[in-house]
């Protein structure tokens, strides 16, 4: 008896930690695959999308017909409890005199014709127009989608996103969190902050961008095979600590550096660089590739480089780059990224942590 | 002699307990970093590029149950259509599965290319190779003809790419089935371990992550640089990491970069699989260790990673033999309070072989993947962890003792699924 009661015993102590187990097992709770969003494909109009199909389940298939055919004023709530407004031939929100008071409104504001927004004022949902939206200087914008332009005034902050279906415009210190695209061309002035652009043309400052350098092959000098090789193949090269490339040099195939690389003034690179420390181009670089850093990335003025760009710590572009082309979009990806005016870039800018429009004067992050 | 034999017994288990705490040390490593180091995914934000040309490979022996699904997910990936396409590698199938690709082919007659092979050597690695003299992409992908790529994924393992140092890119692995049984919910959080800590911090400390063989892809220039594929392995992806990385090529993960599979739901299918990726690692190990240990081009770091990556499977053979060795000590009597207890503790605590990780990393995977109770489970993996290593030291000690000049035969895993039932569940 003695025996049993200690076996028993026994049992229960071995068994006790294996409940849980054996009650999941028996009784599963949470045993779903693991969630992949299999629609997902980086498309930074996702939101905008989104957004449009929500419009459409309010207004129909053909709700920017509707809208743009021209609808009297009105205003209520959507299905899921969400106030909307729409403006008729007004182009400014009508506020409350509450909103008026605590300037900001949670409204879902839609217009049929060019919408201007006052400046100040907070819209704590999503703005709607099927044409241009024009959007005061000190204005909190959760998410704007326009069918035409988006100008935003000096120091708007965007929380959410925005996408114009033409050109999207930001004014000198707004901030755009969250992701902000165009169809058209994309322009920042000095001082923007953002985390995400997309754009076929994006350009950073107000001034026209400075003419795009052009190289000479032939006057360059071809670069000299240096001695710290570690693997060669077909002119793919992997150094084996740090290289520096003389002013002016050509070379043809990929440069793999495990520190640093230097790119001299003036040089022109078909194919792509990799340096396991920093990158530096210095002015008037031409890379016809990706240029990619374990570290930071530093251009000079004036370069140019075919894409796409990506750094796990800084990326610090100079005035006057190129990055991408009108034909050929690209990437320019670090945690944080610093594009000085005058520069272009054809594609996406995407900032991990932070992104910033700077200028000559002011420095970089 | 007896002396000698007893000293010699316990130098052994000093040095296999030596090595158990090596790999523990790492796997303790590996999941602190997981959990508060720094993350590495630096390309998974390039979302719009010149997207360099890609063909999908999808080795296929009697898929007939899964195959037109995986085939339906590759249809709708995002990917410029002038840059892409898909070989089906059907290998002598006996079942529809040629029926199934041709009717696809015929559908996406730009985009699916049938490839029927009649001849050569069977498996994976010999179809891959002749699969590839038919590649004039810069890219290879392979996916296994189970496997249900989202839209977005082939532009997610091909962006790594623009990166010229890198060879090889492996993504994200989970399970789909495992609601089915304890085995298949097992595999999920054995899985859950493997890649969500193991690689991803390999990752981090730019160790060695291992190209997986499928939702991975293949720079076509550097599997020129190594000499193509080889049709005389049981693991053509662990031979092709080590190849590349021995040439200079960096292999990278990238965790985000996932998609689902099916796990084996019956124990014989899963003894199999893992056999069979015990002997290929094993083969791997004898063929290319010493290179690793004493390439001098590589970092101290990789070198070690890389070793210990190649003694995975190895480990559980010699896990055993700590085992006995400890138990035969204490039995003649000759294990001080030190040795014995100590041993039997460092040995118990290895506790984990092959891709599979140790406990704690699988807690901590469940952990980042926002798992809530299926963690619960986990002491039963010692059922997993126990067959395996049973598995895997019945295929290393066929290894050690089998005829060299025997061919190396390849036996693919067996499918459950009936066809249709994915796009149910997904």
């Amino acid at each position: 008896m003695s025996l049993l009661a200690f076996l028993l015993v026994t049992l229960l102590l071995f068994s006790l930690p294996l409940i849980p187990a054996i009650l999941e097992f028996a009784y599963p709770s949470d045993n779903k695959p693991l969630r992949i969003v299999q629609e997902y494909d980086t498309d930074i109009r996702h939101f905008a999308n989104g957004f449009r199909g929500y419009l459409q389940k309010q207004f129909g298939e053909n709700f920017r017909h509707v809208l743009a055919e021209g609808v009297a004023f009105q205003e209520g709530n959507f299905a899921d409890g969400a106030p909307f407004q729409v403006l008729g031939p007004e182009n400014t929100p009508q506020f409350s005199v509450l909103e008026k008071t605590a300037l900001s409104t949670q409204k879902v504001i839609i217009s049929t014709t060019p919408l201007k927004l006052p400046a100040r004022y907070s819209f704590e949902r999503e703005i709607y127009s099927t044409e241009d939206i024009d959007a005061g200087a000190e204005g909190h914008y959760r998410a704007l989608l326009a069918e035409g332009n988006i100008v935003l005034d000096t120091s708007c902050t965007l929380l959410r996103w925005a996408h114009s279906a033409k050109a999207f415009q930001a004014g000198s210190e707004c901030r755009l969190y969250g992701r902000a695209s165009a169809d058209g061309m994309m322009q920042l002035a000095a001082g923007c902050e953002f985390e995400r652009i997309s754009a076929p043309r994006i350009i950073f400052g107000t001034e026209a961008p400075a003419q795009v350098t052009t190289w000479n092959k032939d006057a360059l000098q071809p670069l000299a095979e240096p001695s710290n090789i570690s693997f060669k193949y077909n002119n793919r090269w992997v150094i084996d600590g740090s290289i520096t490339l003389p002013e002016n040099t050509y070379f043809e195939g990929d440069i793999i550096a495990r520190q640093d690389i230097i790119v001299g003034r003036g040089s022109f690179i078909k194919g792509s660089l990799k340096s396991n420390g920093n990158l530096i181009l210095e002015e008037k670089v031409c890379i016809e590739g990706s240029v990619v850093s374990a570290g930071n990335i530093m251009t000079g003025n004036g370069c140019k480089i075919k894409g796409p760009v990506i750094a796990e710590e800084q990326i610090i572009i100079g005035s006057g780059n190129n990055i991408g082309t009108a034909s050929h979009l690209t990437t320019v990806t670090a945690p944080v990224v610093a594009v000085t005016t005058g520069s272009i870039v054809y594609g996406s800018v995407w900032a991990l942590e932070r992104a910033l429009v700077t200028t000559l004067e002011s420095g970089v992050v | 002699m007896y002396y000698f034999l007893v000293a010699l017994l316990k130098i052994l288990l000093v040095v296999i307990v030596l090595l158990i705490m090596v790999y523990t040390i790492r796997h303790y490593y590996f999941t602190l970093n997981r959990l508060f180091g720094k993350q590495r995914q630096p390309y998974i934000n390039v979302d719009v590029a010149d997207w360099p040309s890609v063909t999908i490979l999808v080795p296929a022996h009697n898929e007939e149950a899964v195959i037109a699904d995986s085939l339906q997910a590759l249809t709708q990936v995002h990917y410029p259509r002038e840059k892409l396409k898909v070989i089906v590698v059907n290998d002598r199938s006996k079942d529809n599965t040629a029926a199934i690709v041709d009717d696809f082919a015929v559908r996406f007659p730009d985009l699916i290319i049938p490839f029927h092979r009649q001849e050569g050597k069977g498996g994976k690695a010999p179809a891959l190779k002749d699969a590839t003299l038919r590649v004039d992409s810069e890219i290879i992908i392979v996916f296994d003809a189970d496997y249900i790529p989202g839209r977005g994924l082939v532009k997610q393992l091909a962006a790594p790419f623009f990166d010229p140092e890198v060879g090889l890119v492996m993504g994200r692995v989970v399970p789909i089935n495992l609601a089915t049984n304890l085995l298949t919910r097992l595999m999920d959080l054995e899985r859950a371990g493997g890649y969500q800590v193991d690689q991803q911090a390999r990752m981090n400390l730019d160790l060695v992550p291992q190209y997986g063989g499928t939702v991975g892809g293949v720079r076509i220039a550097a599997l020129k640089d190594v000499g193509g594929w080889l049709d005389d392995t049981l693991a053509e992806d662990t031979d092709i990491t080590y190849r590349a990385v021995l040439k200079g090529w960096k292999s990278v993960y990238q965790n985000r970069s996932e998609c689902f599979e099916e796990a084996p739901e019956t124990w014989p299918v899963r003894i199999h699989q893992i056999k069979r990726w015990a002997k290929g690692h094993n083969q791997t190990l004898g063929r290319y260790a010493m290179q690793c240990l004493s390439n001098e081009k590589m970092r101290a770091s990789q070198r070690i990673d890389g070793m210990l990556l190649l003694g995975v499977y190895a480990m559980s053979l010699v896990m055993l033999v700590g085992w006995i060795i400890a138990i035969l000590l204490f039995y003649l009597g000759e294990n001080n309070i030190i040795m014995g207890p100590l041993a039997l503790m460092m040995v118990a605590s290895y506790g984990a072989v092959g891709n599979f990780a140790a406990f704690f990393e699988i807690a901590t995977a469940a952990y980042l993947d926002r798992s809530k109770n299926r963690i619960r489970l986990l002491p039963l993996n010692q059922i997993n962890f126990f067959i395996s290593m049973v598995s895997v030291c019945q295929a290393s000690l066929f290894q050690l003792f089998r005829s060299r000049k025997r061919a190396v035969v390849w036996k693919k895993t067996d499918r459950f699924r009936s066809a249709g039932t994915t796009t149910r569940v997904l």
